[in-house]
């Protein structure tokens, strides 16, 4: 074959406008090689069965390039490595290139036929680890799709969060996942024997757990302050009830004024309201919030939980849930939509200039950046 | 043809459903008409009702109100928007209404209507509740 062998993901959300590639999705890269590399094995051993290993050297053979970014959401393209192949596993190349694109079917089949339900009894450890690492940063309402391919209905094939997430917890009842809640510091644990101590946290929404801290911080900023709110922004390993099972990076945790908490805690339950109500809620018309407001809404609420003393909550006819807050001389409208979207405008409470209405894919770095110039 | 509204002082009072308030404030979606409205918002006359009367009338023919805000004829002007009589008769399920008027939004699309609401909002806030006390 002389065709160059390449692999298109297009990603798809408002982070990715403009072939913008945000850093912390571009462990995506290594790790889609990853999952290509542990279904080439599983193909590989498929094809030959006379043998318990893939030759060797054939995980550094299949080495990838990223050869371009291109337009229309970020789209980077990934290069098969013919010569790198060559090099180390010479006679196989052809051999190899048909596994990798045999390899890559199977990849977006699984993806295909877990997206409709349909999930594989097994796989092996080392492809469970792989897909664990692939599409970890994509956040809600973004997905990757395979450029260039289709399932049976002419639909582009596409990994998101929610399919990877039920994908994954099918396999291994566990996920990797970026969280952002408040919680209770239930305790501080210093270690003498290291440097690494932890502190205890629970939340409502993913139970108790330990994160792993220095111990001069543990010192400096938790110690002594137990049952205090804390804010955490977190990666961490959640099991099929979304419990915290591990920590695997911490990206920002403080502790917060107790106001705030009490006030986090109202608009938390003021949200649980809101999201509870019915069709025909308003004198037998207005829609119930949808899922996808009422999980717009709680995002938003646990990213921007220092304005929560302002935030008043209210649903909307259409499905949506409706913040509205005044701040710096601005009384803003912050609503999100019932298909996900965010929609903010507002008026000048002492004068006439107003914020014309702008509709964000979801709660996304460009809308939390327009909140932030309104809000600061 | 409905008689327009001329006493930009007279104020009209609006009825407040429970879920669209949070604490003592109501949502700006209060003081603009809903999907099925029409661009029409119901309100009714102070010079021809009470806040209480109003809010009790209202309550009777099976609607939902917490509370009673009220705008005058000017504030509504002040918008660009008409204020006109809007007498409802008895029927099987309503009871009569003669003091229902409509602000009529008809000249402002669906996002002006949003920023409107906003402003009309605060002045009913400033104003204070009407209804209970």
């Amino acid at each position: 074959m002389s065709q160059i062998t390449s692999f298109r993901l297009r990603y798809v959300g408002a982070r990715f406008s403009g072939k913008r590639l945000p850093v912390d999705v571009l462990v995506d890269l290594p790790a889609f090689r990853e999952l290509l590399v542990a279904f080439a094995k599983a193909e590989w051993r498929k094809l030959h069965e006379d043998r318990k290993r893939v030759p060797k050297g054939f995980d550094a053979s299949l080495a990838f390039d990223l050869v371009a970014v291109e337009d229309g959401s970020a789209v980077p393209v990934l290069e098969w490595n013919r010569e790198t192949t060559q090099s180390r596993l010479p006679g196989f190349t052809d051999q190899i290139e048909d596994v990798l694109l045999s390899s890559f079917d199977g990849v977006v089949k699984l993806f295909d036929e877990a997206a409709v339900g349909q999930f594989p009894a097994a796989m092996a450890p080392e492809q469970i680890r792989a897909l664990n690492k692939f599409g970890a940063n994509l956040r809600d309402k973004e997905r990757i799709e395979f450029e260039g391919r289709t399932n049976a209905r002419g639909e582009v094939i596409y990994l998101s969060s929610d399919v990877r997430k039920r994908l994954i917890g099918s396999l291994r009842d566990r996920y990797d996942s970026q969280i952002a809640d408040v919680g209770m510091l239930l305790g501080s644990v210093s270690n003498p024997e290291g440097d690494l101590g932890h502190i205890r946290v629970r939340s409502d929404s993913h139970g108790a757990f330990d994160i792993p801290i220095d111990n001069e911080t543990i010192k400096l900023e938790f110690d002594g302050n137990i049952d205090q709110p804390i804010e955490l922004n977190l990666t961490v390993q959640l099991d099929n009830e979304d419990r915290v099972k591990g920590v695997i990076d911490v990206h920002s945790i403080s502790l917060i004024d107790e106001q705030i908490a009490a006030q986090v805690k109202r608009c938390k339950d003021r949200l649980s309201q809101v999201a509870a109500l019915q069709d025909g809620w308003h004198d037998g018309e207005g829609s119930a919030p949808s899922i996808e407001a009422v999980r717009s809404a709680n995002w938003f609420l646990v990213l921007r939980v220092a304005l929560c003393e302002y935030y008043r909550i209210y649903p909307t006819d259409e499905g949506g849930i409706l913040f509205e807050l005044e701040v710096k001389g601005w009384d803003l409208s912050v609503e999100f939509l019932s298909d996900g979207k965010v929609k903010i405008y507002g008026i000048e409470i002492s004068g006439d200039h107003v914020i014309d209405e702008i509709i964000f894919d979801g709660v996304d770095d460009a809308f939390l950046s327009r909140f932030n110039e309104l809000t600061k | 043809m409905s008689t327009q509204l001329t006493d930009e002082e007279e104020l009209l009072f609006r009825q407040v459903h429970p879920d669209l308030l949070d604490g003592d404030i109501p949502a700006s979606s209060n003081f603009k008409p809903k999907p099925s409205d029409e661009n029409m918002l119901s309100v009714d006359r102070s010079s021809l009702a009470t806040a209480e009367e109003a809010f009790d009338l209202y309550i009777s023919n099976g609607r939902k109100s917490i509370a009673v805000y009220a705008l005058s004829v000017g504030e509504f002007t002040g918008e660009k928007i008409n204020c006109v009589e809007d007498p409802v008769e008895a029927s099987e399920k309503m009871k009569a209404n003669p003091a229902h008027a409509v602000a009529d939004f008809s000249t402002h699309n669906v996002s002006q209507q949003g920023k409107i609401a906003k402003r009309l909002k605060q002045k009913a806030v400033a104003r204070g509740k009407q209804h209970p006390k």
